[in-house]
């Protein structure tokens, strides 16, 4: 029985099946930032693609915030990193803070956030934080 | 053509079983079929329902290309409102083939 599991067909099943496991969280993209410190992370991430991820979503969720948040706001500030990685070389920069994206928005008073994330192939990433206020 | 059917089956459950989603609150997902709406912004203490509510949404397909603006930005601008006083988030999933994200906030 152990030869079998080892050697015979049903390593080879297992090899398959395991394949498939990873082929399968690949395809979502979650495998990879289960593996890799290098995914995006955010209080809110949509689903990602493998190939192309292009999306903008919310950086700040907490809006009942002394009894509302302004939703139109006069100014907008951003901030963004980079992130380049081609096998071991990987390389990550910029300035991605919100006191960045305020005072190049002239922003003294933040609203909220949203943030745009880009990914081509894994092997370059953009965040930008925007940054909205008065 | 059995390994096939297995090797299918196993992909797709795993498709379902990485949860691509991250959200401060996830209720329970199903494998083939997952469409729900859950709170975004949970700490409602000091704000009122409002009457108006815009959505703003991203898709992924397949798990290979995913696109779309789902900011609070784009929410409330589609909502036409002035005031966001909480947001809640719509997930839907249909095989892992499918998923849709939509932010809704609500306001004056």
């Amino acid at each position: 029985m152990i030869k079998n599991l080892l050697t015979g067909s049903l390593a080879r099943k297992a090899g398959l099946m395991a394949a498939a496991c990873v082929l399968g969280m690949g395809l979502v993209g979650c495998g990879g930032r289960l593996a890799s410190r290098e995914m995006m992370k955010a209080p809110v991430v949509p689903p990602p693609g493998v190939l192309v991820t292009m999306y903008k979503a919310p950086l700040d969720f907490n809006f009942g915030k002394e009894g509302g948040t302004k939703a139109e706001n006069s100014r907008f500030g951003q901030s963004e990193t980079h992130y380049i990685g081609i096998w071991f070389i990987r390389i990550a920069w910029g300035d991605g803070s919100l006191d960045t994206a305020s005072k190049q928005g002239g922003i003294s008073n933040l609203s909220y956030a949203d943030y745009e994330y880009l990914n081509i192939l894994g092997v370059y990433q953009n965040v930008k934080f925007n940054a909205y206020g008065e | 053509m059995k390994k096939l059917l297995a090797l299918a089956a196993v992909t797709i459950v795993s498709l379902q079983l990485t949860g691509c989603l991250v959200a401060p609150v996830q209720p329970p997902m199903g494998i083939l079929y997952t469409s729900y709406q859950a709170p975004l912004d949970y700490d409602q203490s000091n704000s009122s329902v409002g009457s108006k509510s815009g959505s703003a949404e991203t898709m992924s397909i397949l798990g290979l290309v995913a696109l779309g603006d789902g900011s609070v930005k784009t929410a409330a601008s589609n909502g036409g409102l002035s005031t966001i006083s909480g947001a809640d988030y719509e997930y839907l999933n249909i095989i892992g083939v499918y998923q849709k994200y939509t932010t809704i906030v609500h306001g004056e």
